[in-house]
């Protein structure tokens, strides 16, 4: 990667194993880039999240569906940055590593020469699976992109072992030194209607829900505080996220 | 076609060329001698005075490039990826282009883009210093293996 700030970036998910997060994040992340006064624009690269979960589901008209299975694949990136704002959030879906993985091989050297840097997220969770998903893509990528590292504490004292003290995840970690954030466990009561409802936690924490059951005090100031936990991260490691 | 449609579309003015479209075959024959997008756009400015960004450089390769896999012919030329998923446009570009020097056009009625051709360097060798960096190495096949405390310590 250069050592200078690119002139414009994508920020991608590796998007190996379904239902770690992903989207979860991306979300946060669209709302904190949303308080940067930084024009940015979401791609919809999950094929297989049709409706609900979806990054559309949440941002209906803000985000766009893109097929990355045609001939084209991945130009969207290009594309989209020549002709509108320099950072792109693209949640990519589970299963979409080969066609990713080609892309960078064929494409990376010309996005480069654009002035494109690229942060990819991967999400990992206790379950093993989701570390061998972030390594996979990191061989498959190796130093085109910077990582950043989202343990997703999807369940209360979440146990990262595979993470934390793997042969190889280390090995990662030493060569890439990724940025690490954590997303705290949310509770259930309000994960579960905010998904149903395409509400994200801004929507909640500031009552723009429009559900019901999404309006209680506590559900509120519990958004809250998710909100301003993982804002705080994104604050710390704002050069990854910007242009 | 009704005879007032085709007085409006005779008066309308004709699609003007693309900026870069008479550079098509010296960016091509740059792009093959191994110069970046960005030395690219450098020569453009610097020998013609035109000012290109990187953008419109790729633009003009990748449209070769679609005209290429367009042809029939060229389909039927195998490599070693023919199995995979249809590649984007970088693909054609890697190969090199027959016969540009030879073409007559470019000795009967030098264009500004042949004789740049001429003055450069041939096949110049690449100059960006490369760092090294450590490869990072992962078996798939192998499970993931524990050290020593297997508890969390985040």
């Amino acid at each position: 990667m250069p050592a200078t700030m690119p002139q414009k970036r994508v920020i991608l998910t590796m998007g190996g194993k379904g239902g770690v997060g992903k989207t979860t994040f991306m979300i946060s992340l669209a709302e904190w880039l949303g308080t940067q006064e930084m024009a940015f624009q979401m791609l919809d690269l999950d094929v297989e999240n049709k409706s609900r979960g979806s990054l559309k589901h949440y941002f209906e008209g803000a985000a766009a569906k893109v097929n990355i299975h045609t001939p084209a694949g991945l130009d969207t990136f290009i594309d989209s940055l020549d002709q509108g704002p320099k950072i792109i959030l693209a949640d990519m879906g589970a299963g979409s590593g080969q066609v990713a993985h080609e892309w960078f091989d064929t494409m990376y050297e010309a996005a480069e020469e654009m002035g494109i840097g690229f942060t990819a997220i991967g999400i990992v969770t206790a379950d093993p699976a989701s570390v061998e998903s972030v390594l996979s893509w990191a061989k498959a990528l190796q130093h085109k992109v910077q990582y950043v590292i989202v343990l997703n504490e999807a369940v209360q004292h979440a146990d990262f072992a595979y993470w934390n003290n793997t042969a190889q995840a280390e090995q990662f970690r030493r060569i890439f030194k990724p940025v690490v954030i954590t997303m705290k466990n949310r509770l259930a009561d309000l994960e579960n209607p905010s998904r149903q409802h395409g509400a994200t936690l801004g929507d909640v924490a500031t009552r723009r829900a429009n559900v019901p059951e999404l309006e209680k005090s506590s559900l509120v100031a519990r958004a809250q505080g998710y909100q301003k936990q993982i804002f705080q991260e994104l604050d710390k490691n704002r050069e990854l996220f910007l242009v | 076609m009704v005879r007032e449609f085709q007085a409006v579309l005779d008066g309308l003015p004709g699609k003007p060329p693309a900026p870069l479209e008479e550079y098509r075959e010296l960016i091509c024959e740059m792009r093959r001698r191994g110069l970046t997008y960005r030395e690219i756009a450098g020569v453009l400015a610097d020998r013609f005075q035109v000012k290109a960004d990187l953008g419109a450089v790729y633009d003009v390769l990748r449209g070769v490039a679609r005209r290429k896999t367009a042809l029939p012919s060229q389909r039927q030329v195998k490599t070693e990826r023919a199995t995979a998923a249809p590649q984007p446009s970088r693909i054609p570009l890697a190969r090199p282009v027959p016969q540009l020097r030879q073409a007559a056009p470019l000795r009967q009625a030098p264009r500004p883009d042949a004789r740049a051709v001429r003055t450069m360097p041939a096949a110049q060798p690449q100059v960006r210093k490369v760092v090294e960096k450590p490869v990072f190495e992962y078996d798939e096949n192998e499970p993931l293996r524990l050290t020593g405390d297997s508890r969390s310590i985040e």
